[in-house]
C-alpha cells in the first residue's frame, strides 16, 4: 500500500518515455525528483476523516 | 542631468514630474537613450514601443487636467500583458506574432494614472521557469554580472528595474516569478494577495496560483505601483472587491511594535552560509527597530514545493493542452518537458496537493493571529550563471530551478502577500535578499514593515555598473 504510487508511476509507459526524452542526466534527476516529491505528497497523512481542502463551491459562499 | 534621471527612484521622478521640474518627454527620452546605449547587452526588452511612449509623453505634458498618481512615470511591462496594438508573446513562439486588441486591465489602469509605457519585457518563455534563458528571444543577463541569470520568470522587469531601464516594472509570480528575480537583481518585488489585482488580459501560467504585482527600486515605489493597479474588475472573477486600503500611509508608519514571525520549519534546511549571515543581519536590525521577532511552526511548509509543482503543472498543461498537441515543435526544450509531465500529474497526488494546500492556509492564518508578518529568507543562493542547471548548497547539488522557488512557493500556494527586499550582498558582490509576508490583504502590514527595514540599510541604494 505504501508504494502504490511508485508502483503505479513505474509500471506507467508515459512516465518511462518521457524520462527517455530528457536530453542529460540532470534533467533525468530533475524529473524523477519531481514523481517522486509526488509519490510522497500522496502518502502525507491528513488525517483521513478531516475534510480538509475537499469543499465544494457551496460551502464558500 | 538627464542622464543621471533614471537612476532615480520613482518617488522621487514622480516629486520631480509634480514640480515641473522635469517633463514627462525629457524623462522618457533619458529612459530611451539609456535603453538604446544598454539593452544591447542585456536583452531586457523583446519590445520597445519608443513612438508610442514619446507620443504618450508629450500628450501627458500638455495635459491640462488633474495629474494622475504616476503622471508622466516611463514603465515597462512583462511581454505577457495583453497590450493593444503591440505584440505580446509572453516570451515564446506559440504567441510570437499575436497582437491584441485590447489592454490588460492592469495596462489600462497605469495608463490611466499616467504612466509612459516604453515597452514589453523579456520574460522565461510562458512565464514556465526562473531563469529567462529564452531559446526564442535570447537570455536576460543580471546587471550586476552579465554572466548570470536574473532570475525569472519576470527577469527582463526584475533586470530592467536594476539597470534603470525603466523606473518600475510589472511582473507575474506563480511560483515566485516577481521575487525571485527581484532577488537575483537586487531590487523590490511585490507579490500581493490572490485576488488583489486583476489578470484580466494575462497571458495564464496556473490559474489558480498567478499573481500580478509590480517590481521597482525600492518598497515606496512598490507601494505606489501597486496602488496604481489594484482592485476590485468585473472582467477577472478571482478579483476581489475588498478595498485595497491607502499604502502610502503604511511607508510612512515606523515598524516599531510590529511582532514578525521566524517559521522554524523549511526555509533554512537549503540555505548557503552568505544567505543564512545576511537574514541574521535583517533580524538584528529589526530588533534595532523595535520589532519583535518571534519563532512559530508551520508543520505542513515543507509539503508547499511538491503541492504548488503539482498544482502548478496541471493547470499549466490544462491551458496549453491545445498548443502542445498542435505545435509541439514551438515549445523551448524545458517548458515542453514541464507541459508533458503536468499530463501525467496523477488526480490523487492533484487532490493531495489540494488537501495540503487548505492545511497550510490554515496553519499560516493561525500564526497571523500571533504576528503581523512573517520574515523568511528569499533565493537560497546568490543569481545562478548561465549555463548552470544546478547549484551547490548545504553541501548538495541542487536542480536551479527548485532551489531559486523552494522558499517562494509557500506563498503561492497560500496566496498570502509577500515581498522581497534585498538584504545583503554575496562574496562575489551578487544581492541577497529576504521576504516579508503579510495576512491575506494585508498589503499594509508588509510595506510597513518592509519599508523600515529598508530604510534602515543601504542595501536599495546600491546601483550595478553599466
Amino acid at each position: 500500500m505504501a508504494d502504490e504510487p511508485r508502483q503505479r508511476r513505474e509500471d506507467d509507459p508515459r512516465v518511462a518515455a518521457l524520462l527517455s526524452l530528457a536530453a542529460t542526466a540532470p534533467e533525468r534527476a530533475l524529473l524523477s525528483a519531481l514523481l517522486e516529491s509526488f509519490d510522497a505528497l500522496e502518502q502525507t497523512d491528513f488525517g483521513e476523516l478531516e475534510p480538509v481542502g475537499v469543499g465544494s463551491p457551496a460551502s464558500r459562499s | 542631468m538627464s542622464t543621471e534621471l533614471p537612476l532615480k527612484t520613482a518617488a522621487e521622478l514622480l516629486r520631480l514630474l509634480r514640480r515641473r521640474e522635469v517633463s514627462a518627454t525629457e524623462l522618457t527620452r533619458a529612459y530611451l537613450e539609456r535603453i538604446e546605449r544598454l539593452d544591447g547587452g542585456l536583452n531586457c526588452y523583446i519590445t520597445v514601443t519608443a513612438e508610442g511612449a514619446l507620443r504618450d509623453a508629450r500628450r501627458l505634458d500638455r495635459a491640462r487636467s488633474k495629474p494622475g498618481p504616476l503622471h508622466g512615470l516611463p514603465l515597462a511591462l512583462k511581454d505577457l500583458c495583453a497590450t493593444k496594438g503591440v505584440r505580446t508573446t509572453a516570451g515564446s513562439k506559440i504567441l510570437g506574432s499575436w497582437v491584441p486588441d485590447f489592454d490588460a486591465t492592469v495596462v489600462e489602469r497605469w495608463r490611466a494614472a499616467g504612466a509612459v509605457l516604453l515597452g514589453k519585457l523579456n520574460m522565461h518563455e510562458l512565464a514556465y521557469g526562473v531563469t529567462t534563458n529564452n531559446p526564442h528571444y535570447g537570455p536576460t543577463r543580471n546587471p550586476w554580472d552579465r554572466a548570470r541569470v536574473p532570475g525569472g520568470s519576470s527577469g527582463g522587469s526584475g533586470a530592467a528595474v536594476a539597470a534603470s531601464l525603466c523606473a518600475g516594472a510589472i511582473g507575474t509570480d506563480t511560483g515566485g516569478s516577481i521575487r525571485i528575480p527581484a532577488g537575483a537583481c537586487g531590487v523590490v518585488g511585490f507579490k500581493p494577495t490572490y485576488g488583489r489585482v486583476s489578470r484580466h488580459g494575462i497571458v495564464p501560467l496556473s490559474w489558480s496560483l498567478d499573481h500580478v504585482g509590480p517590481l521597482a527600486k525600492t518598497v515606496e515605489d512598490a507601494a505606489l505601483l501597486l496602488a496604481a493597479m489594484a482592485g476590485a474588475d468585473q472582467r477577472d472573477p478571482t478579483c476581489s472587491t475588498r478595498r485595497v486600503g491607502n499604502l502610502r500611509a503604511a511607508v510612512r508608519q515606523s515598524p516599531e511594535g510590529m511582532r514578525v514571525g521566524v517559521p522554524q520549519e523549511h526555509f533554512f534546511d537549503l540555505l548557503s552560509d552568505e544567505v543564512r549571515g545576511a537574514f541574521d543581519g535583517a533580524l538584528a536590525v529589526l530588533k534595532r527597530l523595535g520589532v519583535r521577532v518571534v519563532s512559530l511552526s508551520l508543520p505542513s511548509v515543507p509539503w508547499a514545493q511538491p503541492a504548488e509543482l503539482a498544482i502548478m503543472m496541471a493547470e499549466a498543461s490544462a491551458y496549453h493542452a491545445r498548443s502542445l498537441r498542435a505545435r509541439p515543435d514551438d515549445f523551448g526544450a524545458d517548458v515542453r518537458a514541464f507541459l508533458e509531465l503536468g499530463h501525467l500529474v496523477p488526480a490523487t497526488t492533484m487532490v493531495a496537493a489540494q488537501r495540503l494546500r487548505a492545511r497550510l492556509a490554515a496553519e499560516c492564518a493561525a500564526a497571523f493571529e500571533r504576528v503581523d508578518a512573517l520574515v523568511v529568507p528569499g533565493l537560497a543562493v546568490a543569481a545562478p550563471r548561465i549555463e548552470d542547471q544546478a547549484v551547490a548548497v548545504g553541501g548538495a547539488f541542487v536542480d536551479v530551478g527548485m532551489a531559486l522557488s523552494r522558499n517562494m512557493m509557500p506563498f503561492n500556494l497560500t496566496g498570502l502577500p509577500a515581498i522581497a527586499v534585498p538584504c545583503g550582498r554575496s562574496g562575489d558582490g551578487l544581492p541577497i535578499g529576504l521576504q516579508f509576508v503579510g495576512p491575506a490583504f494585508g498589503e499594509g502590514a508588509v510595506v510597513r514593515v518592509a519599508h523600515g527595514y529598508e530604510q534602515a540599510t543601504e542595501w536599495h541604494r546600491l546601483r550595478p555598473q553599466l
